[in-house]
């Protein structure tokens, strides 16, 4: 007996675990790191307006690493609409 | 020159459905900003519109499997073509009037398959292929999304929980905004794919381009152009549903079902896996309200939009179907295609008319 085309039957399989492995990490990390950059943006807020005690260096370490990671992910995926 | 008339006429329809499309869709791309006030109404789908434009010109690694590896592409006439369209155009409109997000996708596949069932028999539908680009992709998408969302909200909650809700609120609005962004363009990538993959095809099948073709420019700029006057249009009735009526969302749950939707659509587009951007978002937004509390979600809307789902690829298929035998009884050529569209008009000339006869007519001064 031959097997009915096995390999497209993997692929189907291998494509559809791509897209969970690389939209899983994107959409949770992505929303991982814009809500780290709210936070940071809201501390510094009210550190500024007198509401809130404490340093503003990290708060603004936080804002910068957890955008860079936003605008990254952005231009991740517009190169990778690009290059599709 | 019979032929070539045949040819216009699945264009236009191709593009007819492109706009539909587009309108149908709008939804998933703008409620969520418009019902958390990330944007203003028109603002928003105008943005939506514009991205959906950009984003068709992007990558056409969908249309070049739309068109493939579902049906036997060697048996395809332009009438199957003509009929898949019809069918899919009537899901579109039908599901729309409901208030109901169908995938506009599989609206497209389904008139195709019942048109192609009817016309050559089962043997000409690739099993495996419906079943490895249709179906399990139309499984896995909702699911996907629900639980990405899911897992994003719970992650927001837990980072910025003890902020102060103002300056919380106007951040992930202010993030909706790039994620709508960044969701419209993804739309656009994936969507208007579809009808480029089906005015390729109806090329081949009229002789213009060879097996395997690459898709010609002229349709990348009509697509883009037919999917993004759609989108500018708006289909109002799902918008309501999709921002309102699953589930009354915060922008932080409107920032998880996008950026969730945007991640898992750009991924499929990426690997060239045709996923209906309906299932993704809605399955998001069911997602993000369903993290923060299950009985925040509406499950009989929920509920009815599954239906939907479920029915899109056989009654988009009967459709498909239906038009291809009027078309064959009337001849075919050219004119079983230009019979089924003067059926088409009779029908819809009849339905506004009894839309017109139900609407009360407004009391004369004095009356009121």
């Amino acid at each position: 007996m031959t097997p009915v085309a096995p390999p497209l039957a993997l692929s189907v399989w291998g494509e559809l675990l791509e897209v969970v492995i690389v939209g899983s990490v994107a959409g949770v990390g992505l929303a991982i790191a814009f809500a780290f950059l709210v936070r940071g943006a809201a501390q510094i807020s009210a550190i500024r307006h007198g509401e809130h005690d404490g340093p503003l260096a990290p708060n603004l370490l936080l804002v910068a690493a957890s955008g860079l990671i936003c605008v990254g992910a952005v231009v991740f995926a517009i190169y990778s609409m690009l290059t599709g | 020159m019979s032929a070539d008339i045949l040819l216009v006429i699945v264009v236009v329809s191709a593009l007819a459905f492109d706009f539909t499309n587009g309108f149908h869709d709008t939804a998933n791309v703008v409620a969520t900003s418009i019902s958390t006030r990330a944007l203003p109404a028109k603002l928003a789908i105008l943005i939506a519109a514009i991205l959906n434009f950009v984003g068709a010109f992007l990558s056409l690694e969908v249309a070049a499997t739309i068109a493939s590896g579902i049906v036997n592409a060697s048996e395809i006439t332009l009438q199957i073509v003509f009929a898949g369209l019809v069918g899919a155009i009537f899901w579109n409109m039908l599901t729309w009037w409901y208030g109901l997000p169908s995938s506009s996708s599989h609206a497209l596949i389904g008139g195709v398959v019942g048109a192609m069932l009817i016309a050559n028999g089962p043997d000409a539908i690739i099993g495996e292929g419906l079943l490895g680009k249709v179906i399990v992709p139309a499984i896995a998408a909702p699911v996907l999304a629900f639980c990405v969302a899911g897992v994003a909200i719970l992650c927001i909650y837990r980072i910025v929980g003890r902020q102060r809700p103002g300056p919380v609120t106007r951040g992930f609005r202010l993030g909706q905004i790039a994620s709508g962004s960044l969701l419209a363009l993804a739309h656009g990538t994936n969507d208007a794919q579809k009808t480029m993959g089906i005015i390729t095809l109806a090329l081949v099948a009229h002789g213009s381009l060879g097996q395997n073709p690459e898709v010609p420019f002229w349709v990348v700029v009509s697509s883009a152009s037919a999917i993004a006057l759609g989108t500018y249009s708006g289909g109002w009735r799902i918008i309501r549903t999709m921002g309102s009526k699953i589930i009354k969302m915060d922008a932080a749950q409107g920032f998880a079902a996008q950026g969730s939707g945007a991640a898992v659509i750009l991924a499929a587009t990426h690997v060239g896996f045709p996923l209906s951007t309906t299932h993704v978002i809605s399955g998001g937004v069911v997602g993000a309200g369903a993290a923060k509390r299950l009985s925040a979600v509406k499950w009989g809307v929920a509920g009815n939009m599954a239906i939907a789902w479920v029915l899109t690829i056989p009654a988009a298929g009967l459709t498909g179907g239906i038009a291809y035998e009027i078309s064959k009884l009337a001849g075919g050529g050219t004119q079983g295609p230009v019979v089924v569209l003067a059926v088409i008009a009779v029908l819809v000339g009849l339905f506004l008319r009894s839309q017109r006869a139900r609407t009360p007519p407004p009391l004369a001064e004095g009356q009121a």
